[in-house]
Parts: C-alpha cells; sequence; structure tokens
C-alpha cells in the first residue's frame, strides 16, 4: 500500500516555489489545484496541512507559458530541483518525440532523495481560441524535451487570481470549482491512476468540498463568499470564454447532479475529499450530500438563470 | 371604525409588471381550479390593458392548476370573440409546471400556453415570482381563535383604535361565533378595555398575562423544526439570504423573522447575545419556505439534533407597519415572546414581556 504523503503546510509550500522562481516570473504564475486551495483556506493555520503530490503551477498568459516555464525548468534544476523519475514518464524526451508523448514538467525539490513527497507540475493558460480540452506545448530544455499541458477550463483560473505576500497568485476557490464542474459534464469512466476511483468522483467532490471550506469561512466570519461565486463564475466565463459562456452556464451542474444523484459515487467523493482538503474535519454523508444541495442552489441555479438572459 | 377589504382592490389589479424594452407584460396569477375564477382574470386583464400602450401584453399565469389545456385555450378563444381583437390578442394564458414535491427546493418551473413569443429573459422573472406564488397561503393555519387573540394584542401594542366585531372577523377571516366566542372570553378574564366607545381592545396587560398569552400562543401554533447536517448555516446568515429571497420576489414578504433575533428587534435591551436558531412565522407551506431559504436542510427527525430553523405556522393579519426596507419584516411581539419561551428562555421572556407591558401602558390614552 502507498503510504500517504505527508501533510504539507500551504504556506511554507508557496513561500518555497516562490523564492526558487525567478522574480521576473512569479508574476506570471498562478497555482493552482489543491495547494491554491489549502492556501486559501489555511495559510496562517500552522496546524492544517493537505496532503497532494503534485503542486500545480499555472503560468499565464498562455503567449509566455512556453518560455517561462522553460526558463523556471532551467533555473530550478541549475538550484538542484530533480526531474521526477518515477513512472512512464520518468525520462525526457527528446526532437523526434510527438508532443503528446513528452513526459510533464514535474520537479522534486532538492533534498528530498527517496521520500514520499511532493514535485511541482508546470502547466500552461490555454489559448483562447484553440477550444481544445486538452493541449500539450513543448518545451524544450538542457536536459531534453518535456511537455506543459494546458487545459480548457483553466482559462477560468486566469480570472481575477487573489496574489499572495510571496509573489505569486493563487487561483480563486470558485473558479477551479467551475473549471471541475465544466470538465465533468457526467461521470466518466476514467479512473485515477493506480486506483480504482473515478476521475470525476474526485474532481466534482472537490467542488464540494471547496464549497464546504468557503461555507465554513462564511460560518467563522460572517461572510457570504459562498452566494457570491455565482456572480463571479458568470463574470469569469462571459470574460474568459465569451463564445461558449451561455451554454456553459446552462450545462454547468449537469456532473455534479449526477454526482448528488448516486449515493456510490458520492460516497467515493466524500471518502477522497476526506483524504485531502476536508482531512479531520469529519465531514459525514449527510453534510456532503447537504452542501451538494447548497451548491446546486446557490451556485449552479443562479448562474444558469442568469445566463438565460445572455444573447444566444 | 370603517371595514375595508384590502383582497377587493388587489383582485382588480395585476399582480406584478414585467417590463422589457420591448414593452411591459401585466401578470395576473391564479391557484386556482376553477374556470370561472380564470375567466374572471382574463377580462380582468382585458380591462386593465386597455389603458395601456399597444406594446403591453397580459397574461394570467395558472400555478399548481388541474384545469387542462384544452379547456383554457377554448375560455380563451371564447374571451377572444366578445372583446375588441386589439385587446383580445394583448391577453394570454401560461400554465406553470413543477417544480417536483420530491425536490421543493429546486425553482425552475416550465411554462406552456398561450403567450409564446414573451422575450427570452420574462421567464427567470415568472419563474421567480411563481415561486413565491407557490409558497403562499399553503401553511397550517393557527387555530382561529387563537389569531383573533392575537390580532388584540397586536392592536393593543400598536394602539390603535378599538374596533368593531365585524372589522375583527374580516381581518381575521373569522367567523361572528368564533369572534364573539373570544371575545366573551377575553371579558370574563377581565382583559378587554371598557373603551367607553363603539369597539373592542384589550386593556393594558401585566408581564404575567402576557407571558401566559404568549405560551398559550406557543401551545397552539404549528412548528416545523429543521436541522442542518453541516453545522454551517447561521441564523444571521439565514436572515440575510431571506432578506435577498424577498427583494427578488422568490419569498412573500409575509415570511417574517421571529426568534431571537425578532426579539432584539423589539426590543434591544435583550440579554441573548447569540441566537441559536432562526425562528420565522409564515403562512405558506413550511417545508417548501424551508428548502427555498437553504436547500441543505433537513426535518429534524432525532431529538439530539440541534434545531437550526424553526418554521412556526401562524397568520398576522393586521400587516405591516414596518417599512419595505431591505431587512426582513419581523414577526409580532407574541410571535417572538412565544419563540423566547419555546426555546427556554424564561427570564429574557419575562423581561421582553415586561417590555411589551410597558410599552402597552405608555400607550394607554389619557382618561
Amino acid at each position: 500500500m502507498t503510504p500517504l504523503p505527508a501533510p504539507l503546510t500551504p504556506e511554507a509550500v508557496v513561500a518555497r516555489i516562490a523564492a526558487a522562481l525567478p522574480a521576473d516570473c512569479r508574476q506570471e504564475v498562478i497555482v493552482v489545484g489543491s495547494l491554491a486551495a489549502g492556501y486559501h483556506f489555511f495559510a496562517g493555520d500552522g496546524q492544517r496541512g493537505i496532503r497532494t503530490k503534485d503542486v500545480d503551477c499555472m503560468f499565464s498568459p498562455h503567449a509566455r507559458a512556453v518560455a517561462a516555464a522553460c526558463e523556471v525548468t532551467e533555473r530550478l534544476l541549475a538550484a538542484a530541483w530533480q526531474p521526477r523519475t518515477e513512472g512512464e514518464w520518468g525520462k525526457p524526451g527528446n526532437s523526434s518525440t510527438p508532443d503528446d508523448r513528452l513526459p510533464m514538467i514535474r520537479l522534486k525539490p532538492p533534498g528530498t532523495e527517496g521520500e514520499t513527497t511532493w514535485f511541482l507540475e508546470l502547466l500552461g493558460a490555454p489559448k483562447h481560441s484553440s477550444g481544445q480540452p486538452k493541449a500539450f506545448h513543448r518545451v524544450q530544455t538542457s536536459i531534453g524535451d518535456f511537455a506543459i499541458c494546458s487545459f480548457h477550463f483553466l482559462a477560468l483560473a486566469e480570472w481575477k487570481p487573489m496574489p499572495t505576500p510571496h509573489g505569486l497568485h493563487i487561483a480563486r476557490p470558485e473558479m477551479m470549482a467551475l473549471a471541475n464542474m465544466l470538465h465533468h459534464p457526467v461521470i466518466g469512466p476514467e479512473l485515477i491512476a493506480g486506483t480504482t476511483e473515478k476521475r470525476s468522483n474526485k474532481d466534482l467532490g472537490r467542488v464540494l468540498a471547496l464549497a464546504w471550506l468557503t461555507a465554513e469561512r462564511d460560518r467563522r466570519e460572517g461572510t457570504d463568499e459562498l452566494d457570491a461565486w455565482a456572480d463571479r463564475m458568470a463574470d469569469a466565463l462571459r470574460d474568459r470564454l465569451p463564445d461558449r459562456a451561455r451554454n456553459l452556464a446552462l450545462g454547468a451542474g449537469t456532473g455534479l447532479r449526477e454526482l448528488m444523484a448516486s449515493d456510490g459515487d458520492r460516497d467515493e467523493a466524500l471518502a477522497i475529499c476526506n483524504r485531502g482538503l476536508l482531512a479531520s474535519m469529519e465531514v459525514g454523508r449527510d453534510a456532503f450530500a447537504a452542501v451538494g444541495r447548497r451548491v446546486n442552489q446557490q451556485v449552479i441555479e443562479p448562474l444558469a438563470n442568469a445566463a438565460q438572459g445572455w444573447p444566444t | 371604525m370603517p371595514s375595508r377589504d384590502p383582497g377587493r382592490a388587489a383582485q382588480d389589479d395585476a399582480d406584478a409588471r414585467w417590463q422589457g424594452s420591448g414593452g411591459a407584460v401585466l401578470v395576473k396569477f391564479k391557484k386556482t381550479h376553477s374556470m370561472r375564477d380564470v375567466r374572471h382574470a382574463l377580462l380582468t386583464l382585458a380591462y386593465l390593458i386597455r389603458r395601456e400602450p399597444p406594446s403591453t401584453t397580459a397574461v394570467c399565469v395558472l400555478v399548481g392548476s388541474r384545469l387542462s389545456d384544452n379547456r383554457l385555450r377554448e375560455e380563451l378563444q371564447q374571451l377572444r370573440q366578445v372583446i375588441h381583437p386589439e385587446i383580445a390578442s394583448r391577453v394570454h394564458y401560461l400554465v406553470g409546471k413543477g417544480p417536483s414535491a420530491k425536490d421543493s427546493s429546486r425553482n425552475i418551473v416550465a411554462f406552456s400556453g398561450s403567450l409564446t413569443d414573451a422575450p427570452a429573459d420574462f421567464y427567470p422573472w415568472l419563474e421567480s415570482r411563481v415561486a413565491a406564488e407557490r409558497v403562499r397561503g399553503h401553511g397550517p393555519q393557527l387555530p382561529p381563535r387563537q389569531g383573533v387573540i392575537a390580532a388584540l394584542a397586536q392592536l393593543r401594542l400598536r394602539n390603535l383604535a378599538p374596533v368593531t366585531v365585524k372589522h375583527l372577523q374580516e381581518v381575521c377571516d373569522v367567523s361572528y361565533p368564533t369572534a364573539a366566542a373570544v371575545l366573551k372570553e377575553l371579558t370574563h378574564k377581565g382583559w378587554l378595555e371598557d373603551t367607553g366607545e363603539r369597539g373592542v381592545r384589550l386593556r393594558p396587560l401585566t408581564v404575567g398575562e402576557w407571558m401566559e398569552l404568549a405560551r398559550d400562543h406557543a401551545r397552539l401554533r404549528k412548528a416545523q423544526l429543521f436541522t442542518d447536517p453541516t453545522g454551517q448555516s447561521t441564523p444571521e446568515r439565514m436572515a440575510r439570504r431571506l432578506a435577498r429571497l424577498q427583494a427578488s420576489k422568490k419569498l412573500p414578504r409575509s415570511v417574517r423573522v421571529g426568534g431571537v433575533l425578532g426579539a432584539a428587534g423589539h426590543f434591544p435591551a435583550l440579554d441573548i447575545t447569540d441566537a441559536p436558531r432562526l425562528d420565522i412565522s409564515v403562512d405558506a407551506e413550511p417545508a417548501r419556505v424551508a428548502a427555498l431559504l437553504d436547500a441543505g436542510l433537513q426535518p429534524k427527525n432525532r431529538p439530539e439534533q440541534r434545531v437550526a430553523l424553526a418554521v412556526h405556522g401562524t397568520r398576522e393579519p393586521l400587516g405591516d407597519e414596518q417599512g419595505p426596507g431591505s431587512e426582513p419584516r419581523l414577526a409580532s411581539e407574541l410571535e417572538c415572546l412565544a419563540d423566547l419561551i419555546e426555546m427556554g428562555y424564561a427570564r429574557e421572556a419575562s423581561e421582553m414581556a415586561r417590555h411589551m407591558e410597558s410599552i402597552s401602558k405608555a400607550w394607554r390614552p389619557a382618561s
């Protein structure tokens, strides 16, 4: 059985990444995924960590992404960061390797050889006009060729990312939630590598985990952030994906509703969340289902209602 | 005191008006299975639309009706044969379908009917109005007798003039024997004021009498309790959401905030710092109101579950003297006092009752 990665303190990881990056690249990096969520919700709470292996950093804008990724990779290699060698993607490619067969840029921080620890994965902001769900962009480095991946819906992570004192930005939780919802309009059969768990259950469960954490902060601080999600999602869709905004908004909730209607998938999503972002929060089945109903009522329905009035 | 029939004027007006860039739509909502009611509504709309610019249309929207589309279409055709074609062609009907009883948290309503060319953004607006119509007027009713007593208590606290039995009957929607029986009982207890005028009014009550009245009120009204499995929905947050839903017409203004929040509104010196739950008073279907307020809530079905929301079925027939601001309206003092007693805040309830006693004494007209 693979041991769980040790909990990471989001603040420490973001600080370490920022320190390793060239100063002029930091403004171009948006942290996405569980580190971004962990930083947003747990920074300042030294007791709370997140369990993740991959720390995803996206370079934005798209036009600068490949050059910035190349520059950062060389800089990190020079600082003794090591390419991740585990698995079938452990070796860099060369000029004859097709783009979609190149390994991603995954770098382990120095001094962690042999440990089950986190690694940095570089992503690129998507090209607006492409519309492709997933695209690979070649990055030629001194140790061989790699790729950075662009996911179409990660364009939403570029919408008003939140600055950190370290110079990096982090993606807004509601934008990551929307990207995940749009990426999974149905519960698909794809499994997470090395597990029997569905990728869509993990990603859609993440939507509910983000909503849970937002509502928890609302409770603590007397704010209404969760209620603001729908308006921000609407603005972001019209800003970042204007050609498809209406249809995307109208269909954003289909996958999540499917998850809510399936006890088995929802339980699997909860189990994954309870090992990750919601670890040690003791979120039970009833509570998880309640969050799903709230997301549907306070986010998905208002977003769809807003989109009804947009031009077709 | 002259009696008024607030329902009469409303019957002859549109219930809502939607303004689009291409013209307005007058809307009349009907929750009925009677074709006679529909006919009256269509005729009313025809009268109203005469005074409107030609770009205005009018639609009777049926909510929860069993009338078939065929019958409605025939009725509209017959109406159109007897009124001026210019007006007739602008009067329509729509039937709202759903939401399902199984998923009352969802407001999505589909429409079918004779109005087919309304602008796309008319329908989301109509949907929200229909959602509010659906929750209105299906609540568990306060026993009529208690409704009369609650109305008299409100009259006392607001220092309104004595009222006739007929007025009481009308505002409380009760029969003469019911109103007369309540007044007889109150006379027997010595609670009615000798006004020397034509009409009745409670005399200023003591702390003990207000407490007795509130205990009775708490016992006689029906409440549904809801729990929050996440523990994240605070009373204040739900109250803010209630205000937003009312501002967007998704919940009727008759839903009022009681409990600790309401009591503190009436009695700012109330010595409770945190509301343990939200209490609301409604004359609508409690489960649907709760689902619209927060879809995460569930009916409380185990004693150990903490109550997040208490929905009290009641009526406040005297209307509202609080302004139409963005804050939710407060339930009456009597409702709030009953809530405090129900929650076990005996000392704080007594203090509020003392406040009510002082109000009613202060208002006492000089003899």
